[in-house]
Parts: structure tokens; C-alpha cells; sequence
């Protein structure tokens, strides 16, 4: 225990400093610049949050209307093509261009339907962001706590955490979602490289699958095991 | 001739850990780790679903709670020794604090008090304790039954076990009551999972590759929930 207790000093210095680092840059920053550039991030996702609640939870809508507005507000949002590139890890040198347009084809519907599945579950449950950690200039992980209304008080909230980044002309996208630690487009690449590893690396025989499985999503069927 | 091949060998490595960004597959074992994940998933779908099924649908909530609860004060000597060493003083407190309350006023801890006043409940094993110490997690093994692993996590669960007092303590048909306490430890935390690991699975292509990654994943945010380090992550 003695031999620890260096680390904790170390451990409480660095906070400390970070936190003075903090205090330094709200006071210096003049007042006008900071609301704005606060933290941009954390507002593309907050209202983006908000406005994919809003159809989620739109009444109104059939359900075909729905997933239609849920699909062209999430694609707006995110990248699947990039995304998608992302996912398919060292395989995308190996496969044609024709392969790779219709993998794109397939992963955004894909992508949308596991979206819009993952986030329902949580329908009825706030999305909170809390704050950021600004990695890099145009790469941020901005933190929201999903908070149950109905669950008994002191029940921890549940984190989230989205990533936000740039394309090339300067707009906000997010390119990666993670539930308590867990990242959505890493956990997709183990998934699509493993299935290319056991199918010899073909990029077609994973469209296939990944159209099966966006149907499989949507239906709530039965499970299959690749 | 040997050194060239050795020296292809591990470039080609660093290629693929290039490629697959920071998170390497590391998974040298696979074909039998396969074999290991097809069957547990086949005792799985054959016995152990089915029972956690039966359990959540006929015992009731609090009971199960109750149980929960009970079970979770068991584990906090282990939980608090590896607080200590990862020189958690806070975390550490807490759990004494815990553990000292659910097993007196929450009646040998069938009853979580400490919740309702505001201690929340973390956990703790030695193998985050040796992930915190910095030390990686090494080839990914799907241990059968237990789930997936690796040889820092398997490590750490024999530490653990050495840190139950329950392991030293002696009493009549013990051996029976441990088994019984880990067939019930273990159904309901399967309890718990239903619709998690029927979701994972149906939107899976590769099922095992996805329990991997998400083991690990997991597990490097539980290691790092202890160090403050901010996450490595791939550049897209």
C-alpha cells in the first residue's frame, strides 16, 4: 500500500493541472467566442440526438414513414461510406470497385437498420450529452448519459459516447457510436473481417449476408449464426 | 534463410496490426478457439438459455434481486483487495462501506442499502488489476463454458479465487454449496443477458469474431475506468 501511494499523488497532480489548464482557458477566452467555440461538437450532437428522437418517437408517422425519415436523417448524419471502407479492415485492397460499390449499397441499409434498432431500445429513455474529449482538431468523442426515467433513483445512467468528425468539405459527421465501451464500427470491422477470414476474403459473399442480416434486424427474427 | 523468413513473418504481422489498427486480432488460437465458442454456444442454446430463461420467468423480481444482491456481497473481499492494489483509496472505501452495511442493516447482504444511500456498487478482478499495472492481455482464448479470456484475465480469475475468504473457510457439503453458488451466480447473471446476446447474435455475420472483440473492448474500458487514460482509437 505504501509503495502505491506515490502513484495516487502522481495521479491527483495530473487532475489537478488538467483542472487548472481548464479554469486558464474559460478565463481567457474571451466572451464572446465562447459559447460558440465551447464546443460544437457537443451540439451537432445534442440536436441531432434530439431531432432522431423526435421521429423515433413520431406517432404519427406509419412505420414505413418512419424508418423512411429515420434512414435520410441518418445518412445525413454519418458516413456510411467511410464508415463501411473502415470496416472491411485489409480486405478492401483485395476486392474490385464493382464489389465495393455494391458492399456500400448494402452496409448503409445495414447501418441503418442496426441504428435505428440499437437507438429504439432506448426510446423513452433521455439522451444527455455531458461534455467531450477533443482528441485531435477535427476528431471528438463527445460523452451523453442515457438516463432512464422509470428506473429507481441512484440507478447509474448508462454511457454513451458518439464520435464526431469532418469530411472533407468541412461538415460535422459522426463515424462511430459506443454504448458503456463498447464502439459500434470496431466491433463491425472484428465482425466483417472475421466472416471474410472463414469465407476467403470475399467481399461479395459478406453483401449477400449483410442484406439477409438488415432484414433479419428489421423483423426481429430469429438469430443466425455466421 | 531463417532469419529472412522470421523477418516476413513479422512484418507481414505489422502489416496486418497496421491494418487492423490498434486493436490487433492477437487471436494465434482460433481454429480451437472456434471449436471452444461452437461448443459452449451449443450447451448454451441446448441447456444453459433455456434454464436462464425458466429462472427469469419463474422466479420473481425481488427474489432474483435478492439473490443478486446476496451474491454480489459475497464478492466484495475480492472486489476490495484489488481496489487496494490499484491504490484506489476511494473506490476502496466504498466498497468497505459497501460490504460493512448490505451484510448488517441489509441483512447478510440480501438487501442493498448502501445503494439507496448513494455507494453504488463497482467491480473490481485481478485482471484489471494486472491491466491497470499496464501489463497487455495477451492471445485471445475462449475458454469453454467460462466464456471468452485471456491468459492476464484467466491469471486473474485463480488470483481472485485465492482472495475469496470463502475459498479458505470450511463447513459441512462446502464443495456442494460452491458449486451451488456458482450454478446460480452463473444463471442469473445468463438471466440478465437474454435479449443482449439474442440481439448480438442476430446482427452478427461472425458471431465469435464479435464476442471477441466486444470481450476486449469491454475490457480495456474496464482497465481504464481505473487509470483516467484517455481511449486509443483507429483513424476513420
Amino acid at each position: 500500500m505504501i509503495a502505491r501511494l506515490p502513484r495516487i499523488t502522481l495521479l491527483w497532480a495530473v487532475n489537478a493541472v488538467s483542472m487548472l489548464g481548464l479554469v486558464a482557458a474559460i478565463l481567457v477566452a474571451a466572451p464572446s467566442a465562447f459559447p460558440a467555440a465551447a464546443n460544437p461538437a457537443e451540439t451537432f450532437v445534442q440536436q441531432n440526438i434530439d431531432k432522431g428522437y423526435l421521429i423515433l418517437n413520431n406517432a404519427s408517422l406509419s412505420a414505413t414513414q418512419r424508418s423512411a425519415q429515420f434512414r435520410e436523417f441518418m445518412l445525413s448524419l454519418t458516413d456510411t461510406r467511410r464508415i463501411g471502407l473502415f470496416t472491411l479492415g485489409q480486405y478492401v485492397n483485395s476486392a474490385s470497385k464493382a464489389e465495393i460499390e455494391a458492399f456500400n449499397s448494402a452496409f448503409a441499409d445495414y447501418a441503418v437498420a442496426v441504428y435505428e434498432s440499437r437507438l429504439s431500445k432506448y426510446k423513452g429513455q433521455t439522451l444527455k450529452v455531458t461534455g467531450s474529449d477533443q482528441r485531435a482538431a477535427d476528431d471528438v468523442v463527445v460523452n451523453a448519459d442515457v438516463v432512464n426515467p422509470a428506473a429507481p433513483p441512484n440507478t447509474p445512467a448508462i454511457k454513451a459516447a458518439f464520435r464526431v468528425r469532418k469530411t472533407a468539405d468541412g461538415r460535422p459527421i459522426i463515424t462511430d457510436m459506443q454504448v458503456e465501451g463498447i464502439w459500434l464500427a470496431i466491433s463491425q470491422r472484428s465482425d466483417f473481417t472475421g466472416f471474410l477470414q472463414q469465407h476467403g476474403g470475399s467481399v461479395s459473399a459478406l453483401t449477400d449476408h449483410l442484406k439477409t442480416q438488415a432484414q433479419q434486424v428489421r423483423a426481429g427474427g430469429p438469430a443466425q449464426n455466421g | 534463410m531463417v532469419s529472412t523468413g522470421l523477418a516476413v513473418v513479422l512484418s507481414g504481422c505489422a502489416g496486418m496490426r497496421a491494418a487492423e489498427g490498434p486493436q490487433e486480432v492477437n487471436d494465434p488460437f482460433e481454429p480451437v478457439n472456434r471449436v471452444m465458442f461452437d461448443t459452449t454456444l451449443a450447451l448454451d442454446k441446448g441447456l444453459l438459455r433455456p434454464v436462464a430463461v425458466a429462472y427469469r420467468s419463474v422466479v420473481p423480481d425481488p427474489v432474483r434481486e435478492t439473490v443478486r444482491n446476496f451474491l454480489n456481497n459475497l464478492d466484495s473481499p475480492v472486489v476490495f483487495a484489488n481496489d487496494v492494489l490499484q491504490g484506489d483509496a476511494d473506490r476502496a472505501g466504498v466498497t468497505l462501506l459497501r460490504a460493512g452495511v448490505n451484510t448488517t442493516i441489509g441483512l447478510a447482504g440480501l438487501i442493498d442499502v448502501a445503494s439507496r444511500w448513494g455507494y453504488m456498487r463497482h467491480s473490481e478482478d485481478f485482471g484489471q488489476t494486472l491491466g491497470v499495472l499496464g501489463l497487455g492481455e495477451g492471445p485471445y482464448i475462449f475458454v469453454p463454458l467460462l466464456g471468452p479470456g485471456n491468459p492476464r484475465d484467466i491469471l486473474g480469475w485463480g488470483v481472485d479465487w485465492l482472495f475469496d475468504p470463502l475459498t479458505y473457510a470450511r463447513w459441512r457439503e462446502k464443495l456442494l454449496w460452491q458449486a451451488g453458488r456458482a450454478g446460480v451466480d452463473y444463471t442469473d447473471v445468463r438471466a440478465r443477458n437474454i435479449e443482449t446476446l439474442d440481439d448480438l447474435e442476430r446482427t452478427s455475420l461472425d458471431y465469435y469474431a464479435s464476442v471477441r472483440s466486444l470481450y476486449r473492448q469491454t475490457r480495456n474500458n474496464q482497465i481504464r475506468n481505473g487509470t483516467g487514460e484517455v481511449e486509443d482509437l483507429p483513424d476513420f
